[in-house]
């Protein structure tokens, strides 16, 4: 990371000493730039305006509406869709709170009570291609995806060749070997490939649940008439 | 058609309408083969009954009454000069005196002579005939102008039920002649006889009077006998195939002496010797069937009267020995039978049917109005027999069988419906019953499961209480009186507030839904502790096979695992100043009847003894732990060469 392209960051937390502290830890790293912070969600959605960030860090229990407003709105705008990875902080990061988030469009969490290195290196680990997957969340994955077909959110150039099923298992092995305890360097060494694929195999698990949510909407909503073919 | 309409209503009664169709199946045959021969009748003229017929008894000076004597005087010309010709009337009988015959009372020979005038100038019929409804008496013989045309030795004992058909010789049958036409037969003067109406002419209508007579006289009264017989079997078979009625097999020895005491319609009886044993045979079945029938009605009663059937068999029996020819008693022990049979079968008779009304059972009533109407029958057979009947009209005692039959099957078809349709009712009745107590079990099961969640949802809170209360509670509440008393560093502050964070945490942890998965629940642990184990120095070497799946992994028992492989971290990094630790876990005797899963945290600490007091406590917590989770524990160490535990878990826990 040069200093010259800073990861501009965007901070929505309602408790100031979190926000402060993150703040000041954001501030501190060189690499690291921070954007704008908001305390609400109207605050955070006004933010939405301004230039596209690169990371997003962003609450779910804000006073004035869930972090999962804001995360479904930055999913409806293609320039902050294409460039914002959306991470969740959360003091437990239990299992509910984040299949929905990651369903809503955020590609990372992490719980609150990290060590402020840890908290940089997942942002960076974020914005260079994934974050770490807690085994719950990937367990949860591993029983979602297999109900999915193998070519949902695949790229159309691969969808429909053998790749797609071998894909899908390459998948299916990195969420089984993070169900149980592996980190990414471990699964990357067991599988024998970089650990960037390892990531970037998390991140199409993720954008696939989340076609899947959104697909599933979409019907709902032909369904109830609410849009048309 | 309002009578038939009126039966048809009135007979409308569920025991009684397959009943009807019966009647109507066997009657309309019955019907129309009497439409048929009526019909035929009146293809040709009917001859009238002969009128002008003359008698003349010709008294026998010594022929025996037997078969060798009837050969020499059927074709015995008598001397018509001595005969003293008197006028009579069509059907002719002479009834017996009410006296015992002897085999030694006089024979005589019975003429009847009548005259045929074939009119001059009209065509005279192809074929003509003498035509008799019934002779009772013995062998006959018919005479046309004085000479023998047919004679009849045949059964001659029995003949009083076959009709006389004879044709005329054809060469008599001129225009304008006039043919003297003689029958004969001969009697004992004691014992009467009977002529029945007689018609001469064409042949063609005879045939057809005499075919009719034939088939209410003969033919079907032998298809009665076969048809009881048959149904008498049936009910032997029935009655022995089913054991507990004794109705039926009583139906069927009454049927089948019934039939015995029939089959004079078959066969020719005519040997002396035969028809000595025949007779005594067929005379004691009247007792038999009085017997039987007897024992049949009693059956319907209500209560059993054991002696009395004892000695209504104890009376056949007798009557059957008296009546052997052995004895030489010949006819009187037939009379004696007679009476004692009228006499007995009245009494029996009488005071069932009284019972039967008294009882005001239904079917009792029935099968004694039937059971009564057979001794009626046979009584007229008697009165029939002994010519005191006209011997035109037709028996009607094989076709009394019909009418006990008949009532035997409305009551048992009856009884049929009626156990039908209680059996119908109580399924109706269990059916309701079962639905009942299903809704009773639906109800009861809906209650259970109420409590049941109830009950789960309790011990889920109260176990997280207990938790809370235990873990962070505790921590808190000592670190705040530690505060109050400004007793609290900063440092020391920040260590309590973390150890509860991760107390809550790892409570947190133990209710995320890891589907039994314990490779998972570990998993959680090194996500959130790993980093500060790393931290603390450690390189965490993780080996996570696939496992099976441990159904009794609930949140409790989770944070019990949870708490061991915990307690175990927190003793590495405080004591065992390692730089490894290994987590493992594997599968064990899966192909087993008991298998499990091995857990091992192994470090390359300093080790310890495992003796010392200091570390006793530590490790009985971890043993008290793994007892509850019904796992054994194994913890090894030797100081200076690192701590090995290996926790070995079951799939299935002993309940």
């Amino acid at each position: 990371m040069s200093k010259a392209n800073p990861i501009s960051i965007l901070i929505v937390e309602d408790k100031p000493e979190f926000l402060d502290e993150f703040s000041r830890t954001v501030s501190s790293a060189p690499d690291m730039y921070l954007a704008g912070t908001a305390s609400t969600l109207a605050a955070g959605l006004a933010l939405l305006n301004g230039e596209p960030v690169d990371v997003l860090l962003v609450d779910l229990g804000l006073p004035d509406g869930s972090g999962l407003e804001l995360i479904r709105e930055i999913a409806l705008r293609p320039t902050w869709r294409e460039r914002c990875e959306i991470m969740v902080v959360s003091v437990f990061a239990d299992e509910a709170h984040v299949m929905s988030a990651i369903e809503a469009g955020a590609s990372g969490y992490l719980v609150k009570d990290s060590a402020p290195t840890s908290f940089l290196q997942q942002i960076r680990e974020l914005h260079a291609g994934g974050s770490p997957i807690s085994p719950v969340i990937a367990r949860k994955l591993l029983g979602r995806l297999a109900a999915l077909p193998p070519s949902l959110g695949i790229e159309p150039a691969l969808s429909g060749s053998t790749d797609v099923i071998e894909l899908a298992e390459s998948e299916r092995r990195v969420l089984s070997y993070a169900a149980r305890g592996y980190t990414y360097d471990e699964v990357a060494e067991l599988m024998g490939v970089t650990r960037h694929t390892v990531l970037s195999y998390v991140k199409r698990c993720y954008r696939k649940l989340q076609v899947n949510s959104k697909t599933e909407a979409l019907y709902e909503a032909r369904r109830l008439g609410l849009v048309r073919d | 058609m309002k009578l038939a309409a009126w039966v048809w209503s009135a007979t409308d009664d569920p025991g009684i309408r397959a009943l009807r169709l019966a009647a109507l199946l066997i009657g309309l045959p019955f019907l129309l083969t009497f439409l048929f021969f009526w019909y035929r009748a009146f293809d040709t003229p009917a001859p009238l009954p002969v009128a002008g017929v003359e008698r003349w008894v010709e008294p026998l000076a010594e022929t025996r009454f037997n078969t060798s004597g009837f050969t020499s005087l059927v074709k015995q010309i008598p001397d018509f000069s001595q005969a003293r010709w008197e006028t009579v009337t069509l059907p002719d009988a002479v009834s017996a005196p009410p006296i015992l015959a002897t085999e030694s009372a006089p024979l005589a020979r019975v003429w009847i002579r009548t005259r045929y005038t074939l009119p001059a100038g009209q065509p005279v019929p192809a074929r003509s005939a003498v035509y008799v409804t019934r002779i009772i008496g013995g062998a006959w013989s018919v005479w046309v102008n004085g000479k023998l045309v047919d004679a009849n030795l045949e059964d001659w004992r029995m003949q009083w039920n076959v009709p006389l058909h004879v044709k005329l010789p054809a060469e008599d049958l001129v225009a304008g002649s006039v043919l003297t036409i003689d029958i004969a037969f001969p009697i004992r003067q004691s014992e009467g006889y009977a002529f029945g109406s007689m018609y001469v002419g064409d042949a063609n209508a005879t045939t057809r009077l005499f075919e009719m007579r034939s088939l209410w006289q003969n033919i079907l009264p032998k298809a009665t006998v076969l048809i009881i017989l048959l149904l008498g079997l049936i009910s032997l078979h029935y009655g022995l195939g089913e054991g507990q009625d004794r109705v039926y097999l009583r139906l069927a020895f009454a049927a089948i002496v019934w039939s015995i005491g029939n089959s004079l319609y078959f066969g020719d009886f005519t040997d002396d010797r035969v028809a000595l044993w025949f007779g005594a045979l067929n005379d004691s079945a009247t007792a038999w069937m009085a017997c039987t029938l007897s024992l049949f009605a009693i059956d319907f009663d209500r209560e059993r009267w054991p002696r009395l059937e004892l000695g209504l068999v104890a009376y056949a029996v007798l009557v059957t020995v008296i009546t052997l020819p052995l004895w030489n008693w010949g006819v009187n022990g037939l009379v004696f039978q007679y009476y004692t049979n009228v006499v007995l079968t009245s009494a029996v008779l009488s005071f069932f049917t009284w019972r039967a009304f008294k009882q005001d059972s239904h079917e009792f009533k029935v099968i004694m109005v039937a059971v009564c109407s057979l001794p009626l029958m046979a009584l007229h057979t008697v009165y029939f027999v002994s010519a005191q009947r006209s011997p035109d009209s037709i028996e009607i005692y094989p076709y009394s069988a019909f009418i006990v039959f008949g009532a035997f099957l409305y009551v048992m078809q009856r009884r049929y419906l009626n156990t039908r349709q209680s059996l119908i009712e109580l399924n109706a009745s269990l059916d309701q019953r079962l639905k009942q107590r299903e809704t009773e079990l639906a109800e009861q099961h809906r209650k259970l499961m109420g409590i049941e969640q109830e009950r789960i949802v309790q011990q889920e809170r109260q176990r997280i209480m207990r938790d809370m209360h235990d873990g962070i509670g505790t921590a808190l509440m000592s670190s705040l009186t530690l505060a109050e008393h400004g007793e609290l560093t900063s440092a020391r502050t920040a260590a309590i507030l973390r150890e509860s964070l991760d107390e809550l945490k790892l409570v947190i942890d133990s209710l995320e839904p890891i589907d039994e998965d314990i490779a998972t629940l570990l998993a959680s642990l090194r996500y959130r502790f790993g980093e500060r184990i790393e931290a603390a120095g450690l390189k965490i070497v993780w080996d996570m096979a696939e496992l099976p799946p441990l159904p009794w992994l609930d949140p409790s028992n989770a944070l019990q695992v949870l708490r061991i492989v915990q307690e175990a971290f927190a003793n590495i990094i405080k004591h065992a100043r390692a730089t490894e630790i290994m987590i493992s876990a594997r599968p064990t005797g899966l192909d087993t009847d008991q298998p499990g899963v091995m857990v091992r945290i192994t470090d390359n600490g300093i080790g310890f003894d495992l003796n010392s007091a200091r570390r006793g406590r530590g490790l009985d917590n971890l043993r008290r732990r793994a007892a509850d989770l019904n796992a054994d524990i194994a913890i090894d160490s030797t100081p200076g060469r690192g701590t090995r535990i290996a926790l070995q878990l079951r799939v299935e826990l002993p309940s």
